[in-house]
């Protein structure tokens, strides 16, 4: 009898929480190798330092979405398991204009009665079109109300005030990482309800949210290669899964039982899917999901906190690169280290800026900033840029309603062991992830328990009914898109 | 339209600066200005008392109108004003707009156009901290008679069984405090609102600033405790009344018994006599 040999194809957040949970759940012998292409594990959640000051920023994932007032929140609940504290996170100003403009009474000075009306009216039909036990727990194989598909800028054309339509547009651009008409209207709509807190509220890791890749890393006990940069995948005569990998020029071949292919929709480009089915299945799965959205981080640490009374809340929103959410990163961590302001550049003005050099985009950074903060370019420190493209989703989940066993199983016929676990199969977010990775795990464990006992020497028979997947499922834990 | 000013302060203050003497009543009389409605079923009103009323003022708020709330010198004077007997008066800088938070009294800076709607505000808020104050206040004086009532909550005794009507007052007392803490539930626990108004944010924040759910959560933790002992030595009066009246009756029915036996006695030896 021989353990089950499982490959992990992606060190990120997918990669890992699958790993996590596999470990947590299966009660069979397995061993798994998490195979991860860079020289570190964490994928786009990546905290880090200044190199002439103490002081640490996000340059990845910002935040964490917080849905434990409705009812089981799996990533609150990890995240308190592996003992990491965590920090709340608010904002609720827009600087529109130079001037900021944080509520009804700011936008009824300035754009008069009519707009609040008009966005009072925007806000009504958002509520309408989903409630928050919907935000929390949509049917994700639902066909629903087909309109929901159309783009965002539908509804946001049906905005009368036109000042009303760009502050919710500038307001939610960062969130969407594209523009409205690249996007579905339930996606749009979603994060503009995000901002509500009777549909969620956000937080961020106490000290780095990096935190959590490297806790649960801690925890593994699996073979991880890093630097092995997967090549292809295929079928083996006997039924398995080989998977080539290229380490430092040299080409290696591992068998697994089960392969998980956690990747970011785009890294799939580089992997060759050997086979007619398989390849063109997994082509299918690719072309699904191919809806490229970009973000740009630009963060500055500064001698002094010029912003203080000015911007007291986590982040704001600027009027700036269509919409720009600036971090205030030092209010992750009060108390400690240099001040820090992060820019988190989206959708269009990313792709286009990317080719700037770091020192131009720092510097259109600083000029976005209001007229009242511009004497702030006299403390700076360091600045540092990390570039995001193609790395989140502008219509995760799709535009079809789809099973969740076909997102996460591309090629059920001949390939039934191959599992896809993303953000982009459900929210863009790494609450979604770690749904999807409990997804991919409770299938790999139920056909864990599903080998005969007496010899684990084939994987498991094709199509492992959902009652016994539901079995091995510890609690509902597909919450949420 | 302004309400009067209550105390008038130095010329050097920005124009416009007032004080309310701020008392909640039900009716206004002719107390003073209605500054606040304060919301149903509370029925009550933040009324500021006009300039020369001796009555005391439950709080005084200052009203300071100023295009530049972070002027540095009269935020300086404002926390000298509010800082009149209590130690350390909360500040709180918000979209514009100074507040300050003390013992009794409370100030807001900001331009005059949002300066109403923060009074309001302010009035309110001022209401639900003074009734948690008293509540608090209330239940910590309550201590002393608890850890004299827990035993009885166990074991109750003739001396005690004779106090049950003080026992009784404590408890109407206890879930008097309850429903005060209730009615102002709803409007201290009251959720987000979206899109905030600048008051809703501004009153979300000294809510958290001023740590009023979570005393509302000790408050209800205590009065639990309370009731569930008073709710016992309810229980014990009880009982031993009914097993008093149990004894009376008991002793009656011996004594009875006693004389009737004495009777059947005294009957027969007659007739053996005879």
């Amino acid at each position: 009898m021989r353990a089950w040999e499982i490959g992990i194809i992606g060190g990120g957040p997918g990669g890992l929480m699958t790993a996590y949970t596999i470990q947590k759940w299966a009660n069979d012998p397995f061993r798994i190798t998490l195979l991860e292409a860079s020289d570190r594990l964490g994928g786009k959640i990546l905290t880090r330092q200044f190199d002439s000051v103490s002081a640490h920023y996000e340059a990845g994932a910002a935040e964490i979405y917080d849905y434990s007032h409705m009812g089981e929140d799996p990533l609150k609940e990890l995240i308190a398991e592996l003992g990491l504290p965590i920090a709340r996170m608010e904002g609720s100003t827009a600087v529109v204009g130079d001037r900021p403009l944080a509520n009804l009474d700011d936008m009824h000075d300035r754009y008069g009665p009519d707009a609040v009306k008009a966005f009072a009216e925007f806000n009504r039909r958002a509520k309408d079109r989903i409630t928050p036990q919907e935000f929390y727990s949509p049917d994700p194989e639902a066909v629903g109300d087909p309109s929901i598909r159309r783009g965002f800028d539908v509804a946001l054309n049906a905005i009368p005030v036109p000042e009303v339509r760009s502050y919710v547009e500038q307001f939610i651009h960062s969130d969407l990482a594209t523009e409205p008409e690249n996007t579905s209207l339930a996606y749009g709509l979603q994060n503009y309800l995000m901002n509500d807190h009777a549909y969620m509220s956000l937080y961020g890791i106490a000290g780095g949210n990096e935190a959590l890749p490297r806790e649960l890393a801690k925890r593994l006990n699996a073979e991880i290669r890093l630097r092995h940069r997967v090549a292809s995948i295929e079928k083996t005569a006997e039924g398995r899964m080989a998977v080539t990998t290229e380490c430092r020029g040299s080409r290696s071949v591992s068998t697994f039982d089960a392969v998980v292919v956690a990747l970011p929709n785009a890294a799939m480009r580089n992997v060759v899917f050997r086979g007619n089915r398989l390849a063109s299945a997994m082509a299918e799965h690719r072309a699904e999901y191919d809806h490229p959205a970009h973000y740009l981080r630009v963060t500055i640490a500064f001698r002094k906190k010029f912003w203080h009374g000015k911007l007291n809340e986590s982040y704001c929103m600027l009027d700036q690169f269509g919409g720009c959410c600036l971090y205030d990163e030092s209010s992750r961590n009060p108390g400690g280290g240099y001040p820090v302001l992060g820019w988190l550049i989206a959708g269009e003005a990313a792709e286009a800026l990317a080719g700037l050099s770091d020192e131009q985009l720092i510097e259109k950074a600083l000029d976005s900033l209001p007229s009242y903060f511009s004497h702030g370019r006299e403390w700076i420190v360091e600045g540092r840029v990390h570039r995001w493209l193609d790395a989140v989703n502008a219509i995760p989940g799709g535009l079809q309603a789809r099973t969740l066993d076909w997102r996460h199983r591309p090629e059920p016929v001949d390939h039934p062991n191959l599992f896809a676990v993303g953000d982009y199969l459900f929210d863009s977010t790494l609450n979604g992830v770690l749904d999807s990775a409990n997804y991919a795990a409770m299938w790999i464990v139920s056909l864990l328990a599903d080998t005969p006992k007496e010899s684990h020497d084939r994987p498991a028979a094709l199509g492992t009914p959902r009652a016994i997947a539901d079995k091995y499922r510890p609690a509902p834990v597909l919450a949420r898109r | 339209m302004r309400l009067p000013t209550n105390t008038d302060l130095p010329p050097s203050w920005p124009a416009g600066s007032v004080t309310h003497r701020v008392v909640y009543r039900v009716e206004v009389g002719a107390a003073g200005r209605i500054l606040a409605e304060l919301p149903f079923p509370l029925n009550r009103r933040a009324i500021a008392l006009l300039s020369g009323d001796a009555t005391p003022a439950e709080m005084e708020l200052l009203s300071v109108p100023f295009e530049n709330p972070e002027d540095a010198e009269l935020i300086a004077r404002v926390r000298e004003w509010i800082a009149v007997g209590a130690s350390a008066p909360q500040m709180i800088t918000f979209q514009g707009a100074q507040l300050f938070w003390g013992a009794g009294r409370a100030a807001v800076i900001a331009p005059q156009s949002r300066l109403t709607a923060l009074e309001v505000l302010l009035a309110e808020l001022a209401y639900f901290e003074l009734e948690i104050g008293a509540i608090e206040k209330s239940l910590g004086g309550f201590w002393p008679d608890l850890e004299a009532d827990a035993g009885p909550a166990f074991e109750l005794d003739e001396r005690t069984h004779r106090n049950r009507k003080k026992l009784g007052e404590r408890f109407r007392q206890l879930l008097g405090l309850r429903a005060r803490l209730t009615r102002i539930l709803p409007f201290v626990q009251t959720p987000h609102v979206y899109p905030p108004t600048l008051a809703s944010q501004v009153s979300e924040r000294l809510r958290e600033r001023l740590r009023m759910e979570h005393r509302i959560e000790i408050l209800q933790q205590q009065l639990d405790v309370f009731e569930r002992i008073y709710d016992a030595c309810g229980t014990r009066v009880s009982e031993f009344t009914a097993s008093k009246k149990g004894h009376l009756l008991e002793m009656i029915i011996i004594v009875m018994l006693a004389a009737q036996t004495m009777l059947v006695l005294f009957e027969v030896l007659t007739i053996a006599r005879n």
